[in-house]
């Protein structure tokens, strides 16, 4: 039986978060990729694939409710630049999901929404994933 | 009483710092402040409660062992011996007391590098774990017992 992964773990620089359920997204830092033409002439084509390597970046982005203690550990992170450690992991019955992200910075320029319903969106990009 | 101690995991676990993923394998401990100053007696009070409840063979034991003066890790491995043996002590609870003890801010750090929080005490070996227990109690919680009654 397939069990969709709905709650994973999120380990951030040791520390394990609570995040909200059904908020977590990652890359797998593949990047884009593209496939090109070139011609010979007299109607040769050959085919070239092409690597943005631009964009071989890991992803990961999920969202925090608004408490003190989150806003200061996004603060934290923040201010850590590009020394973060993101680990994602999950264990359903038919598997288990792990991605450690290193080198994780927050990108996006992140607000705090003071509301019953506020989070926080937060968006690290780091080095591709290892598994 | 030492206020730092050194030790070396035999199985090391992996940890993040600087924004990469290490091995680490050495903890360097500091002694308890006043704010852990319920899990520590909480851990003191097993020792003598052990101590007391003890059967009467092992009783004999204990008697021997208070009679030969020990080393600090012959003493660690006599305190873990004593707490796991005792039908006084619930040695789960030990167990979470002392985790309390060491994930506190600044306690334990792994490599000088990062604290060891509760996702890193889980990944410690359980063997590393009873002897970490052992040389910590040892070291910091029973220093005084150790130095008036079995120190070499």
């Amino acid at each position: 039986m397939a069990v969709q992964i709905s709650d994973p773990s999120i380990v951030i620089n040791n520390v394990a978060v609570a995040i909200v359920p059904n908020s977590v997204e990652f890359d797998e830092g593949f990047g884009e990729q593209d496939v090109l033409v070139q011609s010979a002439g007299g109607g040769s084509l050959q085919q070239v694939y092409a690597n943005n390597v631009e964009t071989n970046l890991g992803m990961v982005k999920f969202q925090m409710r608004s408490t003190t203690q989150n806003i200061e550990l996004v603060r934290g992170w923040k201010a850590n630049g590009n020394r973060n450690v993101v680990v994602i992991t999950a264990k359903t019955d038919d598997g288990t999901l792990a991605r450690s992200y290193t080198q994780a910075a927050i990108t996006n320029n992140y607000t705090v929404k003071l509301a019953a319903d506020g989070v926080i969106d937060v968006e690290f990009k780091a080095n591709k994933p290892t598994i | 009483m030492n206020n730092e101690f050194e030790f070396r995991l035999e199985t090391p676990i992996e940890y993040a710092a600087d924004g990469e993923v290490r091995q680490g394998a050495l903890l360097y401990m500091k002694a308890p402040s006043n704010k852990q100053r319920f899990n520590r007696a909480k851990l003191k009070q097993s020792f003598f409660a052990a101590l007391q409840g003890m059967s009467g063979e092992a009783k004999t034991e204990s008697a021997n062992a208070e009679a030969v003066a020990l080393s600090e890790e012959e003493f660690a491995e006599y305190v873990l011996h004593l707490l796991y043996s005792s039908k006084a002590v619930n040695i789960c609870e030990c167990l979470d007391e002392f985790k309390q003890i060491i994930t506190s801010h600044g306690i334990c750090r792994v490599e000088g590098e990062a604290d060891l929080t509760g996702v890193l005490f889980d990944r410690i070996d359980a063997e590393d774990c009873d002897k970490l227990l052992g040389a910590y109690i040892a070291n910091f919680i029973l220093a005084s017992f150790y130095k008036k009654h079995l120190k070499k």
